[in-house]
């Protein structure tokens, strides 16, 4: 028997050990925000209209259907939407309907604890909040006047890769 | 034994003090025993003639085969005979393997159990469960921090989902408003 053939018969049972332990032994790597490596957010946002009159829930709104539910309005319809993958520092702009053009602006100011924190402004309405949104947590600005209704502004945020999906 | 002489050694004993196997103290007695008794001696030289004899018919016997006939016989058998399958050869090697291997691999998998089993069960005790997971937790809510507005009437509110908050503003000239639920 060659050397090269008994290394070979070796070799395969101490691999046979090593690859487990030594794939088991990698710790999982951190989160970026702990790692300080490029975080990176979902952003979804959504413009609905509101209103009194009956109508219902858009299909495209079912996510959202128990909290649209618990709302004084009869029907609410999707008006535009973004799926958007944004970094730290990295902001975000929808127009909205009212008068006048209106913007709200989605500014990601990175991970605070669990939470991704965003700067929301809504500069025609002198609106600004700081929000921490958990992942695959939503925050519906609402209020502004559109038709007899209003228009809500539906951001919600997922930690992309970080967080487990729901 | 039915070979013993007097001088008490057997045929097999002086065979082996012929090859020069013999033990040193069994050599010393049996070259003592030769230089006094002459039967002895006699016995030895016809065994010496017999080998002598049986070397001359084997080497006679070696001369008349031609060898390089016999190994160009065998070379040529060996170069018609065609290579095993692979499967063939693959199940032979494995079984090989696992017939004169098989401590070795018992213990490698023992030793892989053993490590994934060490490194793998911690971690899944330790592994805290994610507060996110449950949406009546706290860190389930969205926090709002802080809130400017020119708006008459702000409010902030929490929807029974827990994972969804309201942040509702009035426009200025707003009659009405909603109701929180």
């Amino acid at each position: 028997m060659t050397h090269a053939v008994r290394i070979v018969r070796w070799l395969v049972p101490v691999l046979l050990v090593a690859l487990p332990a030594v794939g088991l032994a990698q710790e999982p790597p951190p989160p970026a925000a702990a790692s300080g490596a490029a975080e990176a957010y979902g952003l979804d946002i959504r413009i609905i209209s509101a209103q009194p009159t009956p109508g219902g829930i858009d299909p495209t709104l079912q996510r959202y259907a128990a909290d649209l539910k618990a709302m004084p309005y009869k029907s609410f319809k999707l008006l535009d939407e973004q799926s958007k993958e944004i970094k730290k520092n990295e902001t975000v702009s929808m127009q909205f309907p009212g008068p006048g053009k209106r913007f709200l602006s989605v500014t990601a100011t990175g991970f605070k604890g669990d939470k991704l924190g965003l700067d929301l402004a809504i500069d025609a309405l002198n609106f600004k909040t700081t929000v921490r949104i958990p992942s695959n947590g939503t925050l519906i600005v609402g209020g502004p006047r559109h038709d007899k209704g209003v228009i809500l502004l539906a951001i919600t945020a997922r930690n992309l890769g970080n967080t487990p999906a729901r | 034994m039915g070979d013993q002489r007097q001088h008490g050694f057997d045929d097999a004993t002086l065979e082996r003090f012929l090859d020069g196997a013999l033990p040193a103290a069994q050599e010393r007695a049996v070259t003592a025993a030769l230089e006094r008794d002459a039967e002895l001696r006699q016995q030895v030289d016809d065994m010496l003639a017999m080998r002598a004899l049986l070397k001359q018919d084997l080497d006679q016997a070696g001369a008349d085969v031609d060898w390089r006939a016999f190994a160009n016989q065998v070379v040529a058998r060996c170069e018609s005979t065609a290579p095993l399958p692979w499967g063939v050869r693959l199940r032979s090697w494995l079984g090989e393997v696992f017939t004169y291997r098989k401590p070795v691999w018992v213990s490698s998998l023992v030793v892989a159990a053993a490590a994934t089993a060490v490194l793998l069960i911690p971690r899944l005790i330790d592994q805290p469960p994610d507060p996110r997971l449950a949406d009546n937790s706290p860190d389930a809510a969205v926090e709002v921090g802080s809130l400017e507005t020119s708006s008459t009437m702000a409010m902030v509110y929490q929807l029974p989902s827990s994972r969804t908050t309201v942040i509702w503003i009035a426009e200025p000239g707003d009659s009405e408003e909603p109701d929180s639920p």
